[in-house]
């Protein structure tokens, strides 16, 4: 359980049968867990990493999958010091989250701050909406 | 036994309890937490993403050691949640200390959403090495 993290993301994206209320079960078996927030031309990423080197963080979009993966040491864990208690998790981890629609990859933001990873995704131009005038003929 | 220098009191609240003064609606969570030893001190590690060095806050009453950390709010300006997989929320956790520990030593850091504690025995209870002759 504490050694090797994964998860793919298996659970589909629908902007239509998804509700804020309905938060995941609390587990490891998807890390890190992530809340997507759309705006218009832009959809936000936040994701809880505490305690990991940002520089060890690795976000790639790829159409419209996002890949976040990483590794989190354990600082802590120095020859001369022993256990009681170990409920953090370590270990190196990959989720991948498909997204409604496809992400100018040149134009991703990455924050990372506080223990949070916070990914401005913009949609690519070409798909997003216009809006069409309608002309009296 | 060494496990008992430091306690864990189980009561990993998902709810702030009824009747505690509390303005916002937020939920407070119990903060996954390390504990580690060495011959001089004990350390505890504690993930709270979202919380600062200003909104953490650390009190020793007698014997018990209580961790409470603030996050503040963080909706993306003019964005709307379509996907949720966790909550945020503020952390609460208590731990019991024994005798052992040193009540004005400890000390205590935070740095990208993790709080370290390190929490010193006193020296009449630092493990010793006895030389074998």
């Amino acid at each position: 359980m504490f050694g090797l993290m994964e998860g793919a993301g298996r659970r589909p994206f629908d902007l239509f049968n998804t509700f804020p209320s309905l938060f995941a079960e609390e587990g490891w078996s998807e890390y890190p867990l992530m809340n997507v927030w759309a705006g218009a031309d832009e959809l936000v990423v936040t994701s809880e990493l505490p305690g990991i080197d940002p520089r060890k963080i690795d976000v790639s979009v790829s159409g419209d999958t996002l890949t976040i993966s990483g590794d989190r040491e354990m600082e802590n864990s120095k020859d001369d010091r022993s256990w009681l208690r170990r409920e953090r998790l370590s270990g190196s981890f990959t989720r991948s989250l498909k997204l409604p629609y496809h992400i100018d990859a040149a134009k991703v933001r990455a924050e990372y701050s506080l223990g949070v990873l916070k990914l401005s995704l913009p949609r690519v131009e070409e798909e997003k909406p216009r809006k069409i005038t309608v002309t009296v003929s | 036994m060494s496990n008992q220098e430091l306690c864990v009191m189980e009561e990993n609240k998902v709810e702030a309890s009824e009747g505690t003064e509390r303005l916002s609606r937020r939920r407070v969570f119990a903060p996954r937490a390390d504990i580690l030893e060495d011959a001089d001190n004990l350390y505890v590690a504690a993930d709270m993403p979202g919380v600062t060095d200003k909104t953490v806050d650390l009190t020793v009453e007698k014997n018990t050691l209580s961790i409470r950390g603030r996050i503040a709010e963080s909706v993306p300006a003019g964005k709307k949640l379509v996907y949720g997989e966790y909550e945020p929320g503020d952390y609460e956790r208590t731990f019991l200390l024994s005798e052992n520990i040193d009540r004005n030593g400890i000390q205590a850091t935070m740095k990208d959403g993790m709080l370290q504690v390190t929490l010193p025995k006193l020296q009449a209870a630092r493990a010793m090495k006895i030389p074998v002759r």
